[in-house]
């Protein structure tokens, strides 16, 4: 009487788009954990000695601090450029597991964000000083978290479509 | 159900069923008071909080989800309003034995439980009888929830779609706001979403709000134990079938015959079928004024609007507390929730707590009471 659609790929098609549900917001939700976990980085002034940050203002030359001024703007403008990418790419998976997404295109900024992700890890960890280990151990926890994650909404993405596609396929031999 | 529907309907039922007027109103009014016996009410009659029935909202506020708290809020709900159909279904692969334990506790229709619950009620008060068709009445419509707060097994998401008459499906939309459900935009209220397992926002079909109490209402839905299936509610369906077994029940106790599951009475509802669909489908949140106007139709009787306050002055007022109106429906209160708790409890399950099995050779009130009447008579 009713049309229930149990068969395999619809379950598993809506698998995949829960668990794209659950990925967008996990990534959402781990790039505000960035942004405070920087702010706060950034008021108790933590840098590495293997790192020197300038001080703005105080190397008594006016080119040379309008420099730094303008690279602190630019670091910082990238920082937003990332956070903001990571939350469309967070929303893009929410909006694609509601089939309101057509568009693969977060899937490349996924592949690009895991390369980046990887190769910041492995040179930070050669550069990194033995004082400074556990600050790079915990931050290696968020960014396994966050691979993790880049990795759920790439798998969800794609055999949500292969899922969704067989359905259509099926449907399209009962037609026949 | 909806109380209008565990009032009023269990009236008529029991009219159809053959009952006289006043025996069907006590069996209606038992059937109602299910919903309304809270241990604020019971505390008020200084009456036993062991035979509550039901919990308000603000008592469930107030409930303590410890352990000792989740087995008291499972003993009254899964002994009233979500009786477990099958506490030994087998266990599914990839589950673990927390979860199947709560996954047994699933409420459905005609489980062996329906026909404990009508064994426990024969030979006792129309009050024990009303108890037990609030219950049958129940399994149909709370149907897939437990009640134990649970998230992998009560939870929805926004998966929900009404199917109209017509075959198109609307989605539900739920809302977390105290303001009444619009059944013509689908708007409805439903519980806030906790991930916490034992949160009380997930006891229940709170997740669902009302629908499975809209006899209107067919829905498809993804259950959290279903893994990613759709479930189809039928609601007409499913009240029509609760109405016909609450018929046939009510003549099983009736003519002294033994009650099995999955039967319908078809016989005594001849000539009302049609009435009694229509008021089921009728897109309302409740249907009070038309299964009133059923009862008194089949009756030729007035049947009085359900008030809490009815038999409660001549509970206070008595002596003999046990044998007024309140009095034998905590008893037959505390006798189903005893029964339910046991076979939970044999069943393996800690989630209602411990319960004691009842000896064969047990001495009962009713022999006690036995005893002394034969010894008033000058028996030994």
């Amino acid at each position: 009487m009713y049309n229930l659609s149990n068969d395999v790929n619809s379950i598993n098609k809506r698998r995949h788009s829960n668990r794209l549900i659950m990925a967008g917001r996990t990534l959402i939700l781990l790039n505000v954990w960035v942004i405070v976990k920087t702010l706060i980085m950034a008021y108790s002034s933590v840098t590495s000695e293997n790192v020197a940050l300038p001080e703005y203002g105080n190397t008594g030359d006016e080119n040379t601090d309008t420099i730094i001024y303008i690279a602190y703007l630019f670091i910082f403008a990238l920082f937003l450029v990332m956070i903001l990418l990571n939350v469309y790419i967070g929303r893009s998976a929410i909006k694609d597991a509601h089939d309101k997404k057509k568009s693969v295109v977060y899937l490349i900024w996924i592949v690009f964000f895991i390369i980046l992700t990887v190769m910041g890890d492995i040179r930070t960890g050669f550069q990194i000083g033995e004082e400074d280990i556990f600050l790079w151990i915990s931050s290696i926890v968020l960014d396994i978290t966050m691979l993790l994650t880049y990795i759920v909404i790439m798998y969800s993405a794609i055999m949500k479509r292969v899922s969704k596609k067989r359905i259509n396929n099926t449907v399209e031999k009962v037609e026949a | 159900m909806d109380k209008t529907f565990h009032y009023y309907a269990t009236y008529a039922a029991a009219i159809l069923a053959g009952y006289p007027h006043n025996e069907a109103l006590a069996v209606a009014y038992s059937a109602g008071f299910v919903d309304e016996c809270s241990k604020t009410l019971l505390g008020k009659l200084e009456a036993p909080v062991i035979a509550a029935t039901t919990q308000l909202q603000m008592e469930l506020m107030d409930a303590k989800t410890d352990v000792m708290g989740l087995q008291d809020i499972t003993r009254i709900w899964s002994s009233f309003h979500f009786l477990p159909r099958d506490l030994y279904a087998p266990k599914m692969k990839h589950c673990g034995e927390r979860y199947m334990r709560k996954y047994r506790l699933i409420c459905g229709p005609n489980g062996t439980l329906v026909k404990d619950t009508i064994d426990n009620a024969r030979d006792k008060s129309l009050q024990a009888i009303g108890v037990s068709m609030h219950v049958v009445a129940d399994t149909w419509a709370h149907m897939y929830f437990a009640g134990t707060p649970s998230v992998v097994i009560n939870n929805t998401d926004d998966y929900f779609f009404e199917i109209m008459p017509d075959g198109t499906e609307n989605q539900i939309r739920f809302k977390h706001s105290l303001s009444p459900d619009d059944v013509e935009k689908g708007v409805y209220m439903s519980s806030i979403y906790q991930f916490d397992e034992n949160s009380i926002m997930n006891l229940g079909h709170g997740r669902a709000g009302h629908l499975p109490d809209y006899g209107f209402c067919v829905y498809k839905y993804l259950p959290a134990w279903g893994g990613y299936k759709e479930i189809i509610k039928d609601n007409p369906s499913d009240y029509n079938h609760a109405f016909r077994q609450m018929i046939y029940a009510l003549r099983c106790f009736r003519d002294d015959v033994e009650f099995k599951t999955d039967i319908y009475d078809e016989e005594a509802i001849k000539g009302y079928e049609d009435e009694i669909n229509a008021i089921i489908t009728k897109r309302h949140p409740t249907c009070a004024d038309d299964w009133k106007a059923l009862g008194e139709k089949l009756s030729g009787q007035t049947v009085p609007e359900f008030d809490i306050n009815t038999h409660q002055q001549e509970y206070m007022d008595a002596s003999d507390k046990d044998n007024t109106f309140l009095g034998k429906f905590f008893e037959a209160a505390i006798s189903q929730k005893s029964m339910v708790t046991n076979r939970i409890y044999e069943s393996g399950s800690m989630l209602a707590g411990y319960s004691v099995t009842p000896k064969r050779n047990m001495v009962t009130k009713k022999m006690l009471d036995e005893m002394a009447n034969d010894v008033s008579k000058g028996g030994k």
